[in-house]
C-alpha cells in the first residue's frame, strides 16, 4: 500500500469511475504522489481521465491557484480511490500533469505519520469505507 | 484514561473485531485504539457537516444522496443514462491551491 519513505511519499492506488465501473489500472495498482500543497482530492493526467471515461459526464470547472499567482482551470467530477483496504470518494480532476497527485481532500480521510528520520511512515485511521 | 463498558450487537462486534485484526493488528490495546479513532472520526464528521451529492440531467435533478455509492445505486435503479450527467457535491471549493506539481 505504501512505499519506503526515501523521497516524495507515494501511495499505491486504484481509481474507479463508479458510474461505469471502469477501474484504472485494470490490473495491479498505480503510484500517486502525496502532495500537501494541493488542496484537492485527486489530480489525474488527461489520458488517465479519458481512459476512465470521466469525460462522458458533464464536468465541473474550477480554478486552481498556482504558486506563481496565476490561475489555471481544471475540470472534473466525482469518483472513487481505493488504497489498501479503504475506498474514498472525492472530486477527481484532470490537468496538465505528468503524475497522479493526491491532495489534502484525500488526506483528510487518514492519519498519516511521516518519519523521515527512519525513512518510515504510518498510514492508519481511515474515515472512508473499508472494502 | 477512562474505562467504558459498552454493549454491541453480535454482528457489529464481529465486524469491529475483524477490522481491528485486519487494519490495526492483533496486539493488546488495538481494540481500544480503534474505538477511540472511530469516535474521534464520528465527532469530527458531525462537526464537519454532511455533504450532499446531486445528479442533474440538464436542469432536472434526477437523484440526491449522502454518498457517491448511494447516488450511483439510485441512478442504476432508476435507469438513468449517466452520459452527460452533472454531479454536484455541496462542499466543492471553486478555487483551490494547486501545489507545485501543476504546470500552467
Amino acid at each position: 500500500m505504501i512505499l519506503p519513505l526515501i523521497d516524495t511519499p507515494f501511495l499505491e492506488i486504484l481509481i474507479e469511475n463508479p458510474f461505469n465501473s471502469r477501474i484504472y489500472p485494470e490490473e495491479g495498482v498505480v503510484l500517486a504522489i502525496v502532495d500537501t500543497g494541493y488542496e484537492g482530492f485527486l489530480m489525474l493526467r488527461e489520458d488517465v481521465f479519458k481512459v476512465l471515461r470521466f469525460d462522458e459526464l458533464s464536468l465541473e470547472e474550477r480554478r486552481l491557484l498556482l504558486p506563481n499567482g496565476n490561475f489555471i482551470v481544471s475540470r472534473g467530477t466525482y469518483g472513487m480511490v481505493k488504497v489498501g483496504d479503504f475506498k474514498c470518494e472525492g472530486f477527481i480532476e484532470a490537468s496538465k500533469v505528468d503524475e497522479l497527485i493526491l491532495g489534502i481532500d484525500f488526506l483528510s480521510n487518514f492519519r498519516i505519520t511521516l518519519d523521515y528520520c527512519t525513512n518510515d511512515w504510518k498510514f492508519t485511521n481511515a474515515k472512508c469505507s473499508v472494502v | 484514561m477512562g474505562t467504558l463498558t459498552i454493549v454491541l450487537s453480535d454482528d457489529v462486534e464481529e465486524e469491529v473485531r475483524r477490522i481491528v485484526r485486519e487494519i490495526y493488528g492483533s496486539d493488546r490495546g488495538n481494540l481500544s485504539k480503534f474505538i477511540e479513532d472511530a469516535i474521534r472520526n464520528y465527532i469530527h464528521s458531525l462537526k464537519k457537516g454532511e455533504v450532499v451529492y446531486r445528479a442533474y440531467k440538464g436542469d432536472e435533478l434526477v437523484a440526491e444522496a449522502k454518498s457517491l455509492e448511494e447516488l450511483v445505486k439510485l441512478l442504476r435503479e432508476s435507469g438513468v443514462d449517466v452520459r452527460g450527467l452533472r454531479i454536484i457535491r455541496s462542499d466543492l471549493k471553486r478555487v483551490a491551491r494547486a501545489g507545485y506539481r501543476l504546470r500552467a
